[in-house]
């Protein structure tokens, strides 16, 4: 049987512990729970807990400050919890390594579904040998920089091509503007995301059935993109 | 020595209009100046807003000017500014009849601008002098609106300040509540909880809607202090049964601590006693975030010459020379509570003291230097002496 993956939970407010504990526990994990940022970076080294969930409003550290000792420690996945007030909280987390979000008020299956994508990624990295990533209909061959449909290849600037095996590499985890443009056009780059915007454009048209309804290539308003492989994963909650 | 006279009037004036602080009365205060120094009959400074002049005046006789006549010397004033050698002046000087009073008009300008006129009745002045007369009144005018306008600006910040305080202090304490009473409400469908389980995720949903309710109630009473509505409305009550009514309000808050009352002479007072527990209430919910649990909360209330006072004396940390000047500001927060994440708008003393503001009473907090902060609340009520029925 397989073992139950175990969660940490990284709270100061009792009352979420008391409720979240329970929702997880009941959907088949095991969890852990911390109050304070340096404790979580304790237990999460001596637990080695297959995803954190961390809330960023921490009475000792800087929720973003934890995040990048957890992610210089592990890959562990990490969803932050966020204040919709804390925009720009949330944005530095994700650059600094968190695969996700999620936003208080959250809703009980939002957070499931966070959790379920994120731990699947992981699964799906661990397999990953080959330099072929399947995507839906698609294949993308990162050696020979090739994208195939069914039989048909599509034909990508070296550019899109690029933005694709990034999204693509990270698949399911949101990139925020920032690491795109990063990862892209350079560090001089990063305060330019109109450059983003009309590759992202460029790239849907080429790869979305529909563009102006894309299903792959999604928009997180505000934050950045994220390439979905599980097209059943519920849409975040407007 | 007759100019050397007008010297020393303008240096004096120069000297009055400098200690001129803003205000609605600034620009009176202001032609009373230029009156008192020069010896005039009466003064007035008259300047336009939109289509009228607003006139500030100063003297025996107040001066009614015509207001088609000062829009013709204002006119002239704009069109030319020209120096007048043998009348050492600039133009724009002129001459207005009121009644059978001379009135002298002369220019106010601005780094050149017209921004209104001086009139003057009383003794001669000379044309110079007069125009420097009106030099130093139009840079007071300026100063004047310089200073209005920083204050307008300095509102403006706090308001904004205010506006972004009260955004992040409720966004968060509605959140937490929010979130935990969607999960545990989802929680409670779930089959495979066992029982003890499902009584725990109810207690927590209920009381977190106690949470939302005590946040919703801060939130109408802040709006009602801040709109000045907030009415007194005393009869008589028994110091104890205040006492009794905060505690009941506050009592899930209270659990963790012990609450000692001694009311000394519970007679009637006749005060809002609705008000007074409303603000009690606050306190002894502060005293509970701040003292440690299991932890003894005094409260002690007597009557004195002013009226009711009630102390509350807890036996937490204290209050930090930091905290003590800002404890009732709205949304303060010490220090500590801030790094315990003790919950709590910052809302509670601050609505106490607004609500005794209503009933004119007062708060003040201080150390026991035996450790531990007192409050202190004194109502002022008309006290039943001791051998009177309460009617």
């Amino acid at each position: 049987m397989k073992p139950r993956p175990r969660i940490l939970l990284v709270d100061d407010e009792i009352a979420i512990q008391r409720a979240v504990r329970p929702l997880l526990r009941t959907r088949g994990y095991d969890v852990s729970v911390s109050a304070t940022g340096h404790d979580a970076l304790k237990m999460a080294a001596e637990e080695q807990p297959d995803l954190v969930v961390l809330d960023l409003g921490l009475p000792d550290l800087d929720g973003t400050e934890v995040c990048r000792r957890l992610r210089a420690a592990s890959g562990v996945p990490i969803i932050v919890l966020s204040a919709r007030s804390a925009e720009s909280d949330k944005v530095d987390a994700l650059d600094l390594g968190a695969d996700d979000y999620v936003t208080k008020p959250f809703g009980p299956e939002e957070l499931l579904a966070r959790i379920r994508v994120a731990l699947r990624r992981v699964r799906a990295d661990d397999d990953a040998t080959s330099g072929r990533l399947e995507m839906g209909p698609f294949t993308i061959d990162y050696d020979r920089r090739r994208v195939v449909r069914g039989d048909v290849e599509i034909r990508l600037t070296p550019k899109e091509f690029e933005l694709l095996a990034l999204l693509a590499r990270n698949h399911d985890r949101v990139l925020t503007h920032r690491a795109i443009l990063k990862a892209i056009w350079g560090p001089h780059a990063v305060e330019q995301p109109e450059h983003v915007w009309t590759l992202v454009a460029q790239l849907r048209r080429k790869i979305e059935p529909d563009p102006t309804a894309p299903r792959y290539l999604l928009s997180e308003p505000w934050v950045g993109y994220r390439l979905v492989t599980d097209e059943s994963a519920p849409p975040r909650q407007a | 020595v007759a100019r050397r006279d007008e010297l020393a009037r303008l240096f004096d004036l120069s000297r009055d209009v400098l200690v001129v602080a803003d205000g609605p009365d600034a620009l009176d205060v202001l032609a009373r100046a230029v009156g008192r120094r020069f010896d005039l009959t009466s003064v007035a400074i008259a300047l336009p807003r939109d289509d009228e002049w607003e006139i500030h005046g100063a003297g025996a006789r107040p001066l009614s000017l015509d207001a088609r006549q000062l829009d013709v010397a204002f006119a002239a004033a704009g069109a030319r500014l020209e120096f007048d050698a043998h009348a050492r002046t600039y133009a724009g000087h002129t001459t207005m009849v009121v009644g059978d009073t001379t009135v002298r008009i002369v220019p106010l300008r601005a780094s050149s601008k017209p921004i209104g006129v001086l009139a003057a009745v009383g003794r001669p002045i000379e044309a110079g002098t007069l125009d420097a007369l009106a030099g130093v009144v139009s840079l007071a005018i300026e100063r004047v609106r310089l200073l209005e306008e920083r204050t307008a600006a300095e509102r403006t910040r706090e308001r904004e300040e205010l506006k972004t305080a009260l955004l992040a202090s409720l966004g968060h304490d509605l959140r937490t509540p929010l979130t935990t009473i969607r999960v545990a409400a989802n929680n409670i469908k779930d089959a495979s909880l066992a029982p003890d389980e499902r009584e725990e995720q109810s207690e927590l949903i209920l009381a977190e809607a106690e949470r939302l309710s005590r946040l919703f109630q801060d939130i109408l009473d802040m709006a009602r202090i801040d709109a000045g509505a907030v009415a007194a409305a005393p009869r008589w009550a028994y110091p104890s049964e205040i006492v009794a009514a905060a505690r009941d309000q506050v009592e899930q808050a209270l659990h963790h601590h012990t609450v000692d009352v001694h009311v000394e002479a519970d007679r009637p007072v006749r005060l809002d006693p609705r008000l007074v527990a409303a603000a009690l209430a606050h306190v002894l919910e502060n005293a509970a975030q701040y003292a440690p649990p299991d932890s003894t909360i005094d409260v002690r209330s007597h009557l004195s010459d002013e009226g009711l006072v009630i102390g509350v004396h807890d036996h937490g940390p204290g209050l930090t020379p930091a905290d003590l000047p800002r404890v009732f500001e709205r949304f303060y927060r010490g220090p500590d509570a801030v790094r315990t994440r003790a919950s709590g708008t910052g809302l509670g003393l601050w609505i106490a003291r607004g609500l005794l503001a209503a009933a004119q009473g007062r708060i003040w907090a201080e150390n026991d230097p035996n450790g531990g902060a007192v409050f202190t609340i004194v109502v002022p009520a008309e006290i039943r002496a001791q051998d009177e029925e309460p009617g």
